[in-house]
């Protein structure tokens, strides 16, 4: 269990960010006005207000939802079916592997903080959700929380979360993730995906059961690599800290080049696979921030949870 | 290849530092990265750069010692066998002069020619012969002539320990004489040797440095460079001719700049220093002043005095001159009383005398006593003055020089002798003297104040055996003694019994010691003389290519190429 031994105050969700979330639930409530919410409707027809289709009356069925002026014009005894009004599940999987572990700010610092604000929305919608943390499998998380007051504990889950000494393997712990009988709604993995065996199969598995919206986490470093004369004179040894592995490379253009051409191929991948799929991606640099990022995020799980 | 400046290879060391630094830059430097599959995949796409590392920074460690080497052979002047000349004779001066000891070429221009002096031995080639001459106010021989480089350096050494600046007027042309005088006297003993050149360290700063510049056997060093200076160009002290006790100090300050300046003349004396004045001078202007001195400055000490500047410039052995000041003599005064308080605290008073109090005057004390010796009598007198100068306060009896016939009615002053020199600033018309006694003079005297009717009241005699002053007082004086005028009066008699008969005061110039000639202390150099660089000893052999031109200048084409080329270099392994 990747829980962190400290249990002092809360150094990452700080008043600060209790505030940004507030003000942030007020901006996307008048960008998003009754378009959202556990005023979600269902895909199967249920007992909620807003009308979907008739069918004939069988008997058994309650009386008060037949329609009597379809009746009075036809007479024939139809009964009226609406969408089924539900509370939407939403499922936040933060990547606690050791790569996150990377960058000022750190890329899981900034995992949590979305995760963070996620949830936050969705509690004050009167949304369920769950989060956990996964690296080579899926470690133990919070789950099925409801309202506004939950995002405490929630916040302090969050803050004692931290990243593991193990590798990412993505495939394994979404099939971890999805064996498990679940409700269908919308997962959000934050992660930066970088899987050696890749992120397709894992994120594979995770769409045919839930929604998607995918969120990759980088630091600008990882993008364009900036290194210091001493690096540039005398080489360098680059050192994974996920892997324990190292390499010494000798600094020149043309190398660094290839590394920018394959970090950005990586990403078009990935947001060419989410596209394909019908994924939700967002590139989340650490530099953003946070309140742009949310915007962002939220505007992308609209459109993959508005049918959820 | 020889080389002119052989010890320039010392400068092979920076390679060291280099090669230091290089192996220290050679580590790589650790850098997390969060995977290494981007790294991976950019390595398979651009696999030469894991590969070009040793190779690449093996170069341009080559090409850094490659330009160290090769500016450090420029350095060394290197020349082709084919270029060496046959040897020579040569014969170096070094100036000892005052403005050698000038600090703009720190620590001195004097250090600075002997440094430049080691050089020169350094770069001699073998064969060469050398002597060195120290050009002081006389010339002289400090090392004849060798070949033995370590003969040559330790009598640099000695040179350098012993050399003081030179007192008097000092003159390169006559040590450049000698040394050619030497040059042509060795002709015999080094057969085929070319004709001798003698190579002259100097700051220029004397008369004819032009010319000696100009001459074809002389190759003038310079030391230094032009320095602003303030010196004491004159200085003297002479006895006033008006108050003897006083001293007149004459000075000359002169200005050796371009520019303005302003200094203390102070002067030490008796471990004191007073304060003088502050001459300002323009630009190349000159100071002069006569500063008196008070025997209440000089007082009893000895005499010796330093004036000096106090400003700090680049010589400092101009900025000061000893001179002894002529003191005035300190003569006896014998007081012949049987008390009168007033008259002894006149006396007291006066400075350079010494005063002895006697009730009377014995004739056995008359031998006793030296004989510039003034007698001052107060009433009495004896029957024949004594053969000394004396000043007669109030006499109550006649003697050899006058007689007296009873006493003044009218004893106030109506007239008196403003031109004399007795009675400057004395005016005795305005005291009231009682008691005073008609004196009638059976020598010829000069009254210098009488009464109404023309009774004496002051008079001068001269006789040969010394002056006799009178004044016809009574014993107390009247209201005299208050009067201010009453110590003037006994200062200004001292003074005239203590010049003697005829006397005619021809003070005596005394002029000061220590000082420099005008030209050692002008630290500016009359022209711009032809000057040698110090990477250019005038002993080496024409360091030139083949091609004509020097190979120190092909030498620094190519390390400038290389530096081209390690900046290429050094491009490349950058980040883009």
């Amino acid at each position: 269990m990747p829980i962190s031994p400290r249990q002092d105050a809360m150094a990452l969700f700080d008043s600060r960010f209790i505030r940004q979330l507030e003000r942030l639930e007020l901006v996307w409530r008048r960008a998003a006005h009754g378009a959202l919410a556990a005023e979600r409707r269902g895909t199967q027809a249920g007992t909620g207000l807003e009308f979907a289709d008739h069918r004939l009356y069988a008997p058994g069925d309650d009386f008060r939802r037949l329609d009597w002026n379809v009746y009075a014009r036809h007479e024939q005894l139809l009964v009226k079916r609406a969408y089924d009004e539900r509370e939407l599940d939403v499922y936040l999987l933060v990547d606690c592997s050791r790569s996150m572990d990377f960058g000022s700010p750190t890329k899981f610092d900034c995992a949590r903080r979305v995760a963070a604000a996620v949830a936050y929305l969705a509690l004050a919608k009167g949304d369920r959700v769950s989060v956990a943390g996964f690296a080579a499998d899926v470690l133990t998380g919070i789950h099925s929380l409801r309202g506004k007051a939950s995002i405490f504990p929630l916040l302090a889950w969050l803050e004692r979360l931290a990243p593991c000494a193990t590798e990412t393997n993505l495939a394994r712990s979404l099939h971890s993730f999805t064996s498990k009988r679940r409700p269908r709604g919308l997962a959000a993995v934050v992660s930066d995906f970088y899987d050696e065996a890749g992120f397709e199969a894992g994120l594979s598995l995770l769409q045919q059961a839930h929604r998607t919206q995918v969120v990759q986490v980088y630091t600008p470093s990882e993008a364009n690599p900036a290194l210091s004369t001493e690096s540039r004179l005398g080489g360098a040894l680059l050192c994974d800290i996920e892997s324990a592995t190292s390499r010494s490379i000798e600094w020149s253009g043309p190398l660094l080049e290839s590394y920018r051409a394959a970090f950005a191929e990586f990403q078009q991948s990935l947001v060419g696979y989410c596209g394909r799929n019908g994924l939700g991606c967002l590139l989340a640099s650490t530099a953003l921030p946070l309140d742009k990022l949310l915007l962002d995020l939220l505007k992308k799980t609209r459109a993959v949870g508005c049918h959820a | 290849m020889n080389f002119a400046d052989p010890s320039a290879w010392r400068w092979t060391w920076v390679a060291l530092p280099i090669v230091l630094c290089y192996l220290a830059r050679v580590r790589a430097t650790r850098v997390d990265v969060s995977t290494m599959m981007f790294w991976r995949r950019a390595a398979e796409r651009s696999p030469t750069c894991w590969h070009a590392r040793w190779p690449r920074r093996w170069v341009s460690l080559a090409a850094q010692l490659l330009i160290v080497t090769i500016l450090t052979l420029a350095l060394a002047q290197p020349f082709l066998s084919s270029d060496q000349r046959p040897p020579q004779r040569f014969a170096l001066v070094i100036d000892e002069s005052a403005s050698m000891w000038a600090t703009d070429e720190p620590p001195t221009r004097f250090c600075a020619a002997i440094r430049a002096a080691g050089r020169l031995i350094d770069s001699l080639q073998p064969g060469d012969s050398l002597a060195i001459l120290a050009a002081a106010d006389r010339p002289r021989i400090v090392q004849p002539l060798t070949e033995d480089r370590s003969a040559l350096r330790q009598a640099l050494e000695g040179l350098r320990g012993a050399a003081r600046p030179a007192a008097g007027v000092s003159d390169p042309r006559a040590a450049v004489a000698l040394a050619r005088s030497m040059l042509a006297d060795s002709m015999g003993t080094h057969k085929g040797a070319a004709r001798g050149q003698v190579v002259l360290l100097s700051d220029g700063c004397f008369e004819g440095a032009d010319r000696l510049a100009a001459t074809p056997d002389v190759e003038l060093v310079r030391v230094g460079k032009a320095a602003s200076n303030l010196a004491i160009t004159a200085c003297g002290a002479r006895r006033d001719a008006d108050d003897p006790a006083r001293c007149l100090l004459m000075v000359e300050v002169t200005n050796f700049s371009a520019n303005a300046a302003q200094t203390d003349l102070v002067m030490d004396l008796g471990g004191q220093t007073i304060e003088l004045d502050k001459p300002r001078l323009a630009p190349q202007g000159v100071w002069r002043k006569s500063i008196p001195l008070s025997a209440a400055d000089i007082g009893s000490r000895d005499g010796a005095a330093i004036i000096r500047l106090t400003a700090t410039d680049a010589l400092s052995a101009d900025n000061r001159a000893s001179i002894v000041l002529p003191l005035c003599d300190i003569r006896t005064v014998v007081l012949v009383t049987a008390g009168n308080p007033v008259l002894r605290a006149a006396l007291e008073t006066q400075p350079s005398m010494k005063l002895r109090v006697v009730g009377r005057l014995p004739d056995e004390s008359i031998s006793d006593l030296p004989a510039d010796t003034i007698l001052v009598f107060d009433g009495v007198t004896p029957a024949r003055l004594p053969a000394y100068p004396s000043l007669v306060i109030g006499p109550v009896n006649s003697c050899d020089l006058w007689s007296i016939a009873g006493k003044l009615e009218d004893s106030l002053a109506a007239w008196q002798d403003r031109g004399s020199p007795l009675l400057r600033a004395v005016r005795l018309d305005q005291a009231r003297l009682e008691g005073v006694r008609r004196l009638t003079f059976s020598a010829p005297a000069h009254v210098l104040a009488a009464t109404q009717k023309g009774d004496p009241l002051y008079a001068a005699l001269e006789r040969p055996e010394g002056r006799v002053l009178v004044l016809a007082a009574g014993t107390d004086l009247g209201d005299l003694p208050r009067h201010t005028a009453f110590p003037i009066l006994i200062h200004n008699a001292l003074a005239w019994l203590s010049a003697g008969p005829a006397t005619v005061i021809r003070p005596r110039v005394e002029t000061a010691s220590g000082l420099l000639d005008r030209r050692e202390s002008d630290l500016r150099p009359s022209h711009e003389m032809q000057t040698s660089s110090p990477m250019r000893s005038p002993f080496a052999a024409s360091p030139r290519s083949s091609t004509g031109k020097p190979i120190s200048i092909t030498l620094l084409a190519c390390g400038l190429g290389c530096v081209i080329g390690e900046w290429w270099l050094y491009q490349r392994r950058g980040v883009r």
